[in-house]
């Protein structure tokens, strides 16, 4: 649906929280140029650190598929309760790190 | 806008004029003519006439005949009551050749039919033989075949008898109006249009994008003229996506309608045969069930592209209302059955939030009643 980019578009579509035990979310891929994925992940940090970017936590999740415009990952440990987050799902090819919009949650 | 609002309200008012012509009535064997003699309110037992200052009510055993300013003519016929028969008001529906009386007793309506002044008898809405009244219409106008398809279409109503005898007494050759639903399938291009406020899209070049449309139609004539009301209701769905380039940074505008939207519409068909040309405006009015709209800014600094998302302010409102006007023709396949083209013009707004986008749309609609 978005208009051709030389750079892979990903923004977050979809987020589950269920405080204490999971996040769930999904990243749409909503324009996939030739190159091929060759890392995509997520980047996540707490509210305090939002402006700190020693302290973002990188999860990769590898190479992605050709054939996919998408992917979802759910979080189950490493949380803190109570705490509020920023999150962002993130793919990178040959050229581009490309860093999708922020999601906001309380783990609450 | 306004200059829109003030036509349309025009094309409302139009078919509504009605001019004035003098009143007159028959009592014993005098007859009184002039304007303002005839009471505003009468019934098929009584009517109210002017005598001095004063309104004097008057039985149908004693006013053979009056007539009012409108037009409409009165007569007091006997009606059988019983074993007897009692007088009545019955207005009279169309003159010469085959005469329609009617009256209207609580919610029942009652007509008459008078051929050549010889024989009268009432016309019910279904015969003892229990046959509808338009089958026994239908063989009383064999020799006109056109108003013999009309009636096949009459209602049992008073504009829409009084329309059938006048197109027998002339064997008019025009269309019949009457009650029509059926399918509206066509193509719809929209190009949404943002508003001052929304600095970011202002920097988009929004343009037409289409998409298919399904629904259906009603089609009720107005005091059986050749003006008519014309509800829509028809399912449209939109993909719409922008994209605008400034320096480093990337817009994206990413918007997913889908909805019913509602034409309420007045409609006027020139009265010809084969191909009926018409034009119609009115109110338009949106509901968008699926209403996901998003403004994206990708900033790129160094091969590393940081995107954000504007929202979640509403972009497009979830209820629409507007405006809109259109003209196509109907082709007539048989006495019953239309297929319609049109080209529409519409312009909507939010409701609830006046930032948001407004649509322009242009439509173009096939038709068919069944």
């Amino acid at each position: 649906m978005v208009q051709p980019k030389d750079y892979p578009f990903v923004v977050i579509d979809k987020l589950d929280v269920m405080p204490n035990k999971y996040v769930a979310f999904h990243a749409n891929i909503a324009y996939k140029d030739s190159l091929e994925i060759i890392d995509h992940g997520f980047v996540i940090v707490d509210v305090w650190h939002h402006n700190d970017p020693s302290k973002f936590h990188y999860v990769s999740l590898g190479i992605l598929a050709k054939n996919l415009t998408g992917f979802n990952d759910t979080i189950y440990s490493g949380l803190e309760g109570g705490m509020k987050y920023y999150l962002r799902a993130y793919t990178k090819n040959a050229r581009y790190t490309v860093y999708s919009n922020e999601v906001f949650f309380a783990n609450k | 806008m306004m200059k829109c609002w003030y036509i349309i309200a025009l094309f409302f008012i139009l078919p509504f004029t009605t001019s004035g012509q003098n009143e007159y009535y028959f009592k014993d064997s005098s007859f009184s003519t002039g304007k303002n003699l005839i009471g505003g309110y009468h019934t098929s037992e009584l009517v109210q006439i002017k005598v001095g200052d004063h309104l004097v009510p008057y039985s149908p055993n004693q006013i053979k005949e009056f007539g009012c300013k409108n037009g409409r003519v009165y007569i007091s016929k006997s009606v059988p009551n019983g074993d007897s028969t009692h007088r009545v008001f019955m207005e009279r529906l169309g003159k010469p050749g085959l005469t329609m009386y009617y009256y209207k007793q609580g919610w029942r309506r009652h007509f008459f039919i008078e051929k050549d002044s010889i024989s009268t008898f009432e016309l019910p809405r279904r015969s003892q033989q229990n046959q509808r009244f338009n089958k026994q219409l239908v063989e009383l106008m064999s020799g006109c075949p056109m108003a013999a398809n009309a009636a096949k279409l009459v209602r049992y109503s008073r504009n829409s008898m009084a329309k059938l005898i006048s197109r027998y007494n002339g064997c008019v050759s025009k269309p019949f109006p009457y009650f029509r639903y059926g399918i509206t399938v066509g193509y719809e291009l929209v190009k949404q249009v943002p508003l001052q406020q929304m600095a970011d899209l202002n920097l988009l070049n929004f343009s037409y994008e289409g998409g298919f449309i399904v629904g259906v139609f009603l089609d009720e004539p107005i005091r059986t003229s050749d003006f008519s009301f014309h509800p829509e209701a028809y399912f449209s769905q939109q993909r719409i996506s922008r994209t605008g380039v400034f320096g480093n940074m990337d817009v994206d505008y990413i918007s997913t309608l889908s909805g019913i939207k509602m034409p309420l519409l007045l409609r006027y068909a020139y009265p010809s045969n084969k191909i009926r040309p018409f034009a119609n405006a009115g109110g338009i009015f949106s509901y968008n069930i699926q209403n996901i709209n998003h403004l994206y800014e990708s900033t790129i600094i160094n091969n590393r592209v940081n995107i954000a998302d504007l929202g979640p302010y509403p972009l497009v409102d979830k209820m629409q209302f507007g405006y809109s006007f259109g003209g196509g023709v109907e082709y007539r396949l048989s006495y019953r059955r239309s297929i319609f083209l049109e080209v529409r013009y519409s312009s909507v707004l939010g409701l609830a939030h006046p930032s948001s986008m407004s649509d322009s749309e242009i439509t173009f609609l096939f038709e068919i009643n069944i």
